[in-house]
């Protein structure tokens, strides 16, 4: 099966799978009152009379054709976006304009009478565009660097969906609809959503294919398109602000269904269309059937189960399995640019100074997190001689805090080590999520609610997700592009099944919502210490092998000639990084992001060397950590905001001033 | 065409070739479906600066690679000193043979220093402390590359050239008794290509390593090595001296395009040109 056919023939047999799982789903969810005759009289002007007819015309018609449209914009929009980007792993999600549509449209539904004088649609769409007008700033501030704009894109998306959760957290009642809306529900009553993405869809179709030839050019590399005479700063903008526009009217209308944006693209490039006009084509052709075939499989869930499932959710049920089997067959072509490292003629050194610093301002800050306290408006503190009873209840809480932001930021920076990619973290490749998922089933279906059981199922969770993360490097040891995309898979299918499971459980949610925010509050002193334990002997560990974790910077060609074993090496470390990962996340929630930030902080204050960044990153983990779980537990009294989702938005913060400084920090990746 | 006549694949044949380092017996290589080495026998001479040559996509990296261990045969086997080259550990069979790719890693984030320190890792491995013989072994090879004054510059901010050197010194303070190097001129400037040379050159001598050179400038690998080999569509097409290789009428045949060489002083270099 070789020759010119093969990229068509795959294309045509994903295509034909997709349609056909479409066909079947909404063939068998199909409502037994439209008949043959009432379609065929709903088709253009229903009757009124005619019930089955008008459902036809206003429900069933308009759903379908805004499927169709939805998934032909996103797809296609993500396909432009990494290719304008060169980054597999750009999409409408990954460049902030979802989490600013979800951000809008929360802050416009809590501000209530003020924001009416605009529909609903219209504020999720500004938000959208808001953002991703943000992370174009942040991407023009670095000539467009490929790396550094995906990473301010991550950044928006990071500071927004904590943002988001904040504001869900305290108005669980107002907001419940944010849960159905970011899980992508396609459910019409008339034509209008249809009458304003089809259009939009067709014209973004047709402008984008006519810049195909700027696309490829763009693709290939600044140097060589600005070397033909293309202005590439322009072409960039415009034809980025065209993906982004359509992705924000569609986002608008039906809510968030990121997978297709990310997995489409990814999906049609394995199949290695020859031109990127046949990309951009497939992209929009699949993602079209795509959209219409998990739309048709939601239904026919919600029929069966009797609740609610959205069609976004379903995308990523589906979406994340298939784009997973397909990463682990074939090789993804382009992987994401490194970012280029100033040439700067010597290291500074950061020297003992730094740490001594580092540990002035973690003894500081724990102190102040176990006597300083605020109720009311009157901020108290206390003498652990006189209260020992609450310094005893304070004491677990921040221990608990210190070390599992110290473990989850090693476990970042191992994970960074291991895929070489600055990144990767353990909540970015699904660790987190297992955790998350195994707990939010296991109180939902079990009924299990006792902290032990708990402690076990989350464990459980993500040692699973691990392992599969696990597997997937092993195959593709030297694709850190296939890994990532894999973790981010993993994380999104099961970030998917947990929102499906909330979706229809509003009661228990807050309890659960709580927890995966990262509430410190039910730690137990053994628990902490023994997480302690662990986190010193993983320390002890990675500093012994700091030899062969360096040598893998070096990728995997070199390393083996000088007789490293890489994937024992790299295996190992992604089980510490597992286990560490794992143990955090039942103290502080799959959402802190302080493995993403606490290496980047350490990379920051030009800790170099592996012993350096361990310490570092150890420090950063434990005091952003400590800081955030102290701020959530004083800022809002009598309500107790919880520690990880402060660290994500204090984090976000940090990495988004971190992503705009200009200079990038020169530190070893 | 100039061709060994000894029959390589039997014993008797290996013996009467002199003391070989490699012997390549039946060895084929294909990606996936597509071949990219046919079938070959050869014998890479022990202590000998062995430069090999051919056109873009003859075989010369892939060869390289395959006596690097970076890729398994796909069929036939390949003995290092008699043996099954595989039967050695990955360590000790970094002490032995040392190889540079083509294009290696950017490692922008380290110092000069720090990469020629990763040569000693087949040596000391994870945990073994570094001891004055390592260290030694570090100031030499930097030394002998012309960086020990750059020792602790970024590599991002080395040039080409002065990056190509780094490796090279990586590669010494590795001290194998073998060196792969694919195209290791190819990113300098002529004085850094003698100069690397030379220096190639002068550690075979003093160390009596084996060197196996991929390089596409024909008169530079001639002046300075003492055995080539050259590959068409994958196969040798000819294994001699570098003298036999500027003979009338030989190079033309390797490239399929007229080629010239003369020798504007009869104790200087020659010098190759196409017609």
């Amino acid at each position: 099966m070789t020759g010119t056919s093969q990229p068509a023939f795959r294309l045509a047999l994903v295509a034909l799978l997709l349609a056909a799982i479409g066909a079947l789903a909404t063939g068998a969810g199909w409502d037994p009152r439209i008949t043959l005759d009432s379609m065929r009289l709903g088709l253009f002007d229903p009757p009124q009379s005619v019930f089955a007819a008008v459902l036809f015309h206003y429900a069933t018609l308009p759903r379908i054709v805004v499927a169709l449209a939805s998934g032909a914009a996103l797809g296609l929009a993500g396909a432009v976006m990494q290719q304008v980007l060169r980054n597999p792993l750009a999409s409408p999600t990954t460049l902030g304009v979802s989490a600013g549509a979800q951000f809008a449209l929360a802050l416009a539904a809590l501000s209530g009478s003020a924001a009416s004088v605009l529909p609903r649609a219209m504020w999720s769409f500004v938000g959208a565009l808001a953002a991703a007008g943000l992370v174009y700033g942040i991407g023009r501030r670095h000539r467009f660097d490929p790396a550094r704009l995906a990473l301010g894109g991550m950044a928006i998306t990071l500071l927004l969906s904590s943002a988001s959760a904040t504001l869900v957290l305290f108005n669980e009642q107002r907001l419940a609809f944010l849960f159905l809306w970011g899980s992508g529900h396609l459910a019409q009553s008339d034509w209008s959503a249809a009458t304003i993405i089809l259009p939009s869809c067709i014209l973004a179709f047709g402008a984008l294919i006519a810049a195909a030839r700027l696309i490829a050019l763009l693709a290939i590399g600044d140097s060589v398109a600005g070397g033909v005479g293309v202005k590439t700063e322009t072409a960039r903008l415009v034809i980025l602000l065209v993906a982004v526009a359509v992705t924000a009217i569609v986002v608008s209308q039906i809510g968030i269904v990121g997978f297709v944006g990310l997995a489409i693209p990814a999906i049609v490039r394995l199949c290695r269309p020859r031109s990127v006009a046949a990309t951009l084509i497939a992209s929009a052709g699949l993602g079209a059937l795509a959209l219409f075939a998990a739309d048709a499989l939601a239904q026919l869930l919600s029929q069966w189960s009797g609740k609610l499932v959205p069609a976004g959710a379903v995308t990523a049920l589906f979406g994340a399995p298939i784009l997973f089997a397909l990463l682990s067959r074939a090789r993804l072509a382009s992987r994401p640019d490194t970012a280029t490292a100033p040439a700067a003629g010597r290291f500074f050194s950061p020297g003992t100074r730094l740490f001594v610093a580092l540990f002035i301002a973690l003894v500081v800050l724990v102190t102040i997190a176990l006597t300083v306290g605020r109720s009311g408006i009157a901020w108290t503190s206390l003498d652990p001689s006189r209260d020992g009873a609450l310094f005893m209840a304070r004491l677990p809480r921040v221990i608990g805090a210190l070390f599992a932001g110290g473990a989850i930021a090693l476990a970042g920076l191992l994970i960074q080590k291991i895929v070489g990619n600055d990144l990767a973290s353990p909540e970015l490749l699904g660790i987190s999520n297992g955790a998350a998922a195994a707990i939010v089933f296991a109180a939902l279906t079990l009924g299990v609610l006792s902290r032990a059981a708990l402690l076990v199922y989350g464990f459980a969770g993500a040692i699973g997700a691990a392992l599969i993360v696990l597997w997937f490097a092993r195959r593709h040891r030297d694709q850190a592009a296939a890994i990532l995309l894999a973790g981010i898979a993993l994380g999104v299918f099961l970030d998917a099944m947990v929102r499906i499971a909330l979706a229809n459980a509003s009661m228990e949610a807050n309890a659960l919502l709580t927890w995966m925010s990262g509430s410190t509050l039910l730690v137990s002193l053994p628990e902490a210490l023994a997480l302690g334990l662990l986190l010193a002997g993983a320390t002890t560990a990675i500093i012994l092998c700091r030899r062969p974790l360096a040598l893998l910077a070096l990728g995997d060609a070199v390393p083996a000639a000088l007789g490293l074993k890489v994937r024992l090496t790299q295996t190992g470390a992604l089980g510490l990084a597992a286990v560490l990962a794992s143990a955090a996340t039942m103290v502080i929630g799959p959402l802190s992001f302080v493995g993403l930030i606490a290496p980047h902080l350490a990379r920051l204050v030009m800790a170099r060397r592996l012993p350096e960044q361990v310490v570092a990153t150890l420090f950063f983990g434990a005091i952003v950590m400590v800081g955030s779980d102290w701020i959530g537990r004083v800022a809002m009294v009598p309500w107790q905001v919880p520690g990880g989702l402060v660290a994500g938005l204090l984090g976000s913060l940090g990495f988004l001033a971190l992503t705009c400084r200009r200079t990038a920090p020169v530190a070893g990746a | 065409m100039v061709m060994t006549s000894i029959d390589e694949a039997t014993p008797a044949g290996r013996k009467a070739a002199g003391v070989a380092l490699f012997h390549l017996l039946g060895v084929g290589y294909a990606a996936g479906t597509t071949r990219i080495l046919p079938t070959l026998n050869l014998t890479i001479p022990a202590g000998r600066f062995v430069a090999l040559i051919g056109h873009n996509g003859s075989g010369k990296s892939t060869l390289l690679s395959l006596l690097a261990r970076q890729c398994r045969p796909s069929e036939g086997e390949i003995l290092l000193d008699d043996r099954p080259m595989n039967s050695l550990g990955q360590r000790a069979f970094a002490c032995r043979v040392g190889w540079l790719p083509q294009h290696p890693p950017l490692a922008a984030t380290m110092t000069v220093a720090e990469v020629a320190r990763f040569g000693r890792y087949p040596w000391r491995g994870p945990f073994a402390r570094y001891r004055a013989d390592d260290h030694q072994a570090i100031a030499d090879a930097l030394e002998q590359v012309g960086l020990a004054g750059m020792a602790d510059r970024a590599m991002a901010s080395l040039s080409g050239g002065e990056r190509q050197r780094a490796w090279l010194a990586m590669l010494l303070a590795q001290e194998p008794s073998c060196l792969l190097l694919d195209e290791p001129t190819a990113a300098l400037d002529l004085k850094h290509q003698i100069e690397v040379l030379q220096l190639l050159r002068r550690l075979r001598e003093e160390r009596n390593l084996t060197i196996v050179m991929a390089i596409h400038d024909i008169g530079m690998a001639a002046r300075f090595a003492d055995h080539m080999i050259a590959l068409k569509d994958g196969r040798p097409v000819f294994d001699g001296s570098p003298d036999a290789l500027l003979g009338p009428g030989v190079l033309s045949k390797i490239f399929d395009l007229p080629i010239g060489t003369i020798r504007p002083r009869a104790d200087g270099p020659s010098v190759v040109y196409p017609l």
